[in-house]
């Protein structure tokens, strides 16, 4: 009898796991019973025991108990056929089930939406970058009621905690509850190492709208990632009837952490709140709550709330017809339940947006400056990445998006007015820039960014081409022109692409940091991005971050003084960072887009001189007593303070 | 008891320790009659020449207090509002000297203090007591480590140590011939209803305002639960889970307030999982995927580097427990109105009380009546933003000669954000200028240039030159090099 070989069998595409799909509290609520379990589709790949696999190893050392937990082993066939563990709240092999699921879902929608691997930010141990294969996750790291991502240890922890007795919600009293088995706190965590991985310099704080943006976009993609599965939202969309606008779980993140913490409601809740009384109420846009709301949360609460209101803008005018169909005109809906047929075409309408939605906020990520990112950028990154997907808005994303972001007084600077036109990136103002510097270099792009390159190659090769090439933009492209450039010419590259290639003493910025001589210039970023171009093929771009940086004081009259070259070496208080992201095609080399934050604007270091000295202001006890963490971030001889921690921390 | 007397004046001499409080009050009577009453006394340790300078301050209050070489200084009250060290630290470490030197009558405690009392032996007691014990064990496993490698949270719980005096309340109760443990006695509709007629004090009125009796106005965070009340039924917390580990894993395995046994019980009852499903760490030191993707080894290695490992990251949520735990404490505050004549005149008194503290007096009928004829406010918890209420609090008082007193001194202090800056300039606009800090002087809106202390060279603003004169007359401070203390009358 011939020796049966599965060659010709295809390895799978997906792998199925179980996992909760809302915070376990609800198990006691008996109409969520049925629906809290769901079956996760995820990448195929094989694991060893952990799991342990291309992107993740999760570690269960549980300090605090002085134990660990045996390694899950998910490829044992036992479990394959079963689609893994069943949910259970007291077996910790299924709590490494589900983070390891949960975080990979995360990790395939970024990759989808960006066209690219995804890849760790890499640690400094020993002063060189180094390449972070896997990210670590341990389940049960802490006794508190926290979860944070730590940007040192490349790893995410998460903390457990028995309910507390005042307002446990729907949690047991005394009960443990896990951070781990939240769908949403996984998610928020893993986009907090997604976007570290991407824009390292996303985690400093240099005006109000970091931290913010950070907690924002996380919380985004949590929101978003769990419209994006139908069979919760049938659920939701008969409870509700139709109309998302109402008290709705999908809406409310983190539910159980903000039960158990004795909290109402969820811990950041994007489109109303629970009342003294218990009643749920809808949150009105407040143009000038952005004005006087300066906490990250509390501030990023304010960006979600803008792209959840133009989801359910959008939503609502997309199912309109739906309605209008159901109801032969009226508008009105006959009493109780909604035909199922509408129900699923409104749940795959729903689903159908919010991953769209999704898309868009994640793509932006390819279209911001690389250091001090505000709102208004942000949204102009949006506008701008799915224009480039888009030329025509059809379904009215973007305009929903511009008015939502105006209704919650979120308003870019430097635009002339909230059109889309206004609000889309420029390629640089003078002509002769738009061509003359990377196109030069038109074969090396298109190289990198080749297919060849891209297939076949682990990521740690990818991570290691990255790198080499970065030097090469660095040392070769940089420098030559540095050293070549005409006067008018370097004069020009600071008003069209906002880098200091050189430094006079008439310029007043001898506090720039020099390397060599000259301004120092750092390639942080290389990147492959895609769009759609004229004839609605897939066309590539290359996105380059350069970073440039400047010594930074409090007072006003020692920066002057530093700037002008009266003195020197003196210890910065803080470093100001500067630089620009670039997007050139590959078919032509030209510059599409700059988005500059000139490391030479004296107005923008006033206010970040503004922010650091009095506009971070903390009432708390914690403040009181250990000052703002945000302006400890900043001193010098502070062992890398991990804000990720302290902020998840004090809710 | 002496006699009765018509009161005339109080004097309230603030000390300067550094950051702490030490208040001396002076009732003076038509007929040069005199009472006296002492509101802490302690400053923070590691100020420099502490122990020194509190003597100093205390010599003074025995010849305040008509004692000499020969006679005993006479404190008829001595209050202690909470047990922190930066308001008792003096009576600790110069107890002898209080017991031998002075005449007590009667010392003054807030309710809490008493452990016989059962809501204290169910609530509080012991609520602060383990925890600190739990809490040292945490700083203890970083004696070793130098000091640019201790996480800035453990650092976070040193700092909040310095202000812990568990046990100090000790040295206070025997003190006096009497020990009173106070109950503001709240009412539902009315607030605060204890008042102490002293007639031998001039006719003075004291309000018990605070520490509230309801629990809600206390507890911010949760605390760990102690054994009566989980033995009583009351759920675990996170707190209480903290603690537990912290107790388990310290150096120690003694603990004053606690035995090994109950360690181990309270350790298991908050263990996340069955038995059955833990693996004691020592054995996943011999295995392999623990060696291979976690390591247990000293230095850098390639799979299993060390800087990836999380043994002490738990600690860190000790710094939100210290915290909670501080913000407890300074919430027993005893709160203290001093009422000078039937519907006159109230000195407000407020120890270190927190908001919750603050909320459950000062929006009722009997709190709002008494701030809104506060003439003298000691500021609470040094000038921090969360010890003064606002809206309901300092918004009540009205009274156009409100004074404040800011019992801190940055120069011999400087670490902390007291006072703040936002609340100083809230108390300067509504005393017109009349805020007196304990270092540089009155009105001033900048930190202390100085230890001197002399009055600004120019009047604020919203004064007229008469109503300035008038009250720098009322002000007079130690001339000598120590500058030991700095004293405001007010007439009745």
């Amino acid at each position: 009898m011939p020796k049966q070989s599965a060659s010709w069998i295809k390895p799978p595409q997906e792998r199925v796991l179980q996992v909760f799909a809302f915070d376990p509290s609800l198990n006691l609520d008996i109409e969520m019973a049925v629906l809290n379990s769901m079956f996760l589709h995820v990448p195929w790949e094989k694991l060893s025991i952990g799991p342990v696999g291309e992107y993740l190893e999760v570690v269960d050392i549980d300090p605090p108990s002085g134990s660990v937990y045996l390694p899950v082993d998910l490829d044992n066939p036992v479990l394959l056929v079963q689609d893994g563990l069943a949910p259970s709240e007291g077996t910790p092999q299924f709590h490494q089930q589900m983070v390891y699921a949960v975080v990979s879902r995360t990790i395939q929608n970024f990759e989808r939406a960006l066209g690219r691997l995804a890849l760790w930010s890499p640690s400094t141990e020993g002063g060189n970058l180094k390449y972070v294969q896997r990210l670590r996750l341990y389940p049960h790291a802490l006794r508190e009621a926290n979860a944070y991502y730590h940007p040192a240890k490349k790893a995410i922890l998460f903390g457990y905690f028995p309910a507390s007795i005042r307002n446990a919600g729907a949690n047991l009293p005394g009960g443990m509850v896990f951070t781990c088995l939240s769908h949403d706190i996984i998610v928020h965590e893993t986009t907090h190492a997604l976007l570290d991985g991407l824009h390292p310099y996303f985690g400093e704080p240099s005006n109000p709208d970091v931290l913010a943006l950070h907690e924002a976009f996380a919380d985004i993609v949590a929101l978003f990632q769990h419209f994006s599965y139908p069979e919760i939202l049938r659920n939701q969309i008969a409870k509700t009837r139709g109309d998302l606008t109402s008290e709705n779980l999908l809406a409310e993140l983190a539910q159980q952490f903000g039960q158990a913490m004795g909290g109402r409601g969820a811990l950041r809740s994007a489109i109303g709140k629970k009342e003294e009384d218990g009643s749920w109420k809808r949150s009105v846009p407040d143009p000038s709550l952005i004005q006087t709301t300066f906490e990250p949360h509390k501030r990023g609460s304010i960006l979600v709330a803008a792209i959840f209101d133009a989801f359910l803008t959008v939503y609502q005018s997309r199912t309109a017809d739906l309605l209008r169909i159901a109801t032969a005109g009226s508008g009105i809906l006959p009493a109780g339940n909604i035909h199922p047929d509408l129900v699923n075409r409104l749940a795959d309408e729903a689903a159908r947006i919010s991953q769209h939605i999704l898309n868009m906020c994640i793509r932006a990520l390819d279209y911001c400056p690389p250091v001090d990112i505000t709102f208004g950028e942000y949204l102009r990154a949006v506008i701008t990445a799915d224009y480039d997907l888009a030329r025509v808005d059809k379904e009215g994303y973007r305009i929903a998006l511009i008015e939502s972001f105006r209704r919650h007084g979120i308003y870019p600077s430097g635009v002339r007015n909230l059109s889309e036109e206004s609000l889309l990136w420029h390629p640089p103002e003078d002509e002769l820039f738009r061509y003359k510097f990377f196109a030069g270099n038109l074969a090396e792009i298109r190289k990198f960014s080749g297919i060849e390159n891209r297939y076949g190659v682990t990521r740690e090769g990818i991570f290691n081409y990255d790198l080499g090439f970065r030097q090469i933009i660095r040392d070769f492209w940089f420098a030559d022109l540095a050293k070549n450039a005409t006067q008018k010419e370097l004069k020009g590259f600071r008003k069209s692409l906002h880098l200091y290639l050189s430094q006079a003493k008439g310029d007043n910025l001898a506090s720039i940091v020099l390397e060599n001589g000259l301004p120092a210039l750092e390639v942080t970023s290389v990147r492959p991005a895609y769009r759609i171009g004229q004839n609605s093929l897939t066309v590539t771009d290359l996105v380059v971050e350069v970073h440039q940086s400047r010594r930074g004081y409090l007072d006003s009259e020692l920066q002057r003084k530093v700037d002008n070259g009266e003195l020197h070496d003196i210890d910065p208080d803080f470093i100001f960072r500067g630089g620009a992201t670039f997007l050139i095609s590959t078919e032509t080399g030209e510059t599409r887009y700059v988005i500059g934050k000139r490391v030479g604007s004296n107005n923008r270091l006033e206010r970040q001189q503004t922010y650091l000295r009095d506009g971070v202001v903390d009432h708390s006890l914690q403040a009181t007593y250990f000052g703002n963490p945000i302006t400890n971030y900043f001193i010098k001889g502070n062992k890398q303070v991990n804000l990720f921690a302290i902020l998840h921390r004090s809710g | 008891m002496n006699g009765t007397f018509h009161l005339k004046q109080v004097n309230i001499r603030m000390y300067r320790p550094g950051l702490g409080d030490c208040f001396l009050l002076t009732f003076k009577g038509s007929n040069n009659e005199r009472r006296y009453m002492l509101i802490d006394c302690g400053v923070l340790q590691k100020t420099a020449n502490q122990e020194s300078r509190l003597g100093k301050i205390i010599q003074d209050i025995k010849e305040q207090t008509e004692g000499s070489n020969g006679n005993r200084g006479k404190l008829h009250i001595v209050v202690a509002t909470h047990e922190h060290v930066d308001h008792i630290s003096g009576f600790v470490m110069h107890n002898t000297r209080f017991q031998e030197e002075f005449d007590i009558e009667e010392v003054w405690l807030a309710w809490t203090e008493n452990k016989q009392d059962p809501q204290v032996a169910e609530s509080y007691s012991s609520v602060r007591d383990t925890p600190l014990e739990a809490l040292r064990e945490t700083l203890s496993m970083f004696d070793d480590v130098p000091d640019a490698d201790i996480p800035q949270s453990i650092k976070k719980i040193k700092k909040l140590f310095e202000f812990v005096a568990d046990g100090g309340m000790d040295s206070l109760r025997s003190l006096g011939r009497r020990l009173n443990y106070l109950r503001p006695n709240t009412d539902p509709h009315l607030g605060p209803t204890n008042v102490i007629a002293r007639e031998d004090f001039g006719g003075v009125r004291f309000h018990v305002l605070g520490p509230p009796e309801d629990p809600k106005f206390l507890e911010k965070g949760d605390l760990p639960k102690n054994k009566n009340q989980i033995y009583l039924g009351q759920p675990i917390n996170q707190a209480t889970a903290l603690t537990a580990a912290l107790l388990k894993f310290g150096k120690q395995s003694t603990f004053k307030s606690i035995s090994e046994l109950e360690v181990d019980e309270l350790y298991e009852l908050c263990l996340p999982f069955d038995h059955t499903q833990a693996i004691p760490i020592a054995e996943a030191q011999q295995d392999k995927f623990f060696i291979e993707h976690y390591g247990f080894s000293e230095g850098p290695s390639n799979e299993a580097p060390d800087w990836r490992r999380i043994n002490d990251d738990w600690l860190e949520a000790g710094s939100q427990l210290a915290l909670d735990l501080d913000d407890h404490t300074n919430n027993t505050s005893l709160v203290l109105a001093i009422e000078l004549s039937p519907g006159g005149k109230v000195l407000l008194f407020p120890g270190d009380a927190q908001h919750g503290n603050w909320l459950s007096w000062a929006k009722t009928a009997n709190g709002t009546n008494l701030l809104q004829r506060t003439v003298f406010y000691k500021v609470g918890h040094h000038g921090s933003n969360n010890a003064t209420l606002v809206p309901g609090g300092l918004d009540q008082m009205l009274d156009g000669g409100l004074v404040a007193m800011i019992p801190v001194d940055p120069v011999r202090q400087p670490n902390y954000k007291m006072p703040n800056k936002a609340l100083k300039m809230r108390l300067l606009s509504q005393t017109k200028g009349r805020v007196i800090q304990a270092c540089e002087g009155i009105g001033s809106a900048e930190p202390c240039p100085g230890v001197d202390f002399k009055p600004p060279a120019e009047k604020p603003a919203d004064m007229s030159p008469g109503e300035w004169d008038q009250f720098i007359q009322l002000m007079s401070w130690d001339q000598s090099s120590d500058k030991l203390w700095v004293e405001y009358s007010i007439s009745v």
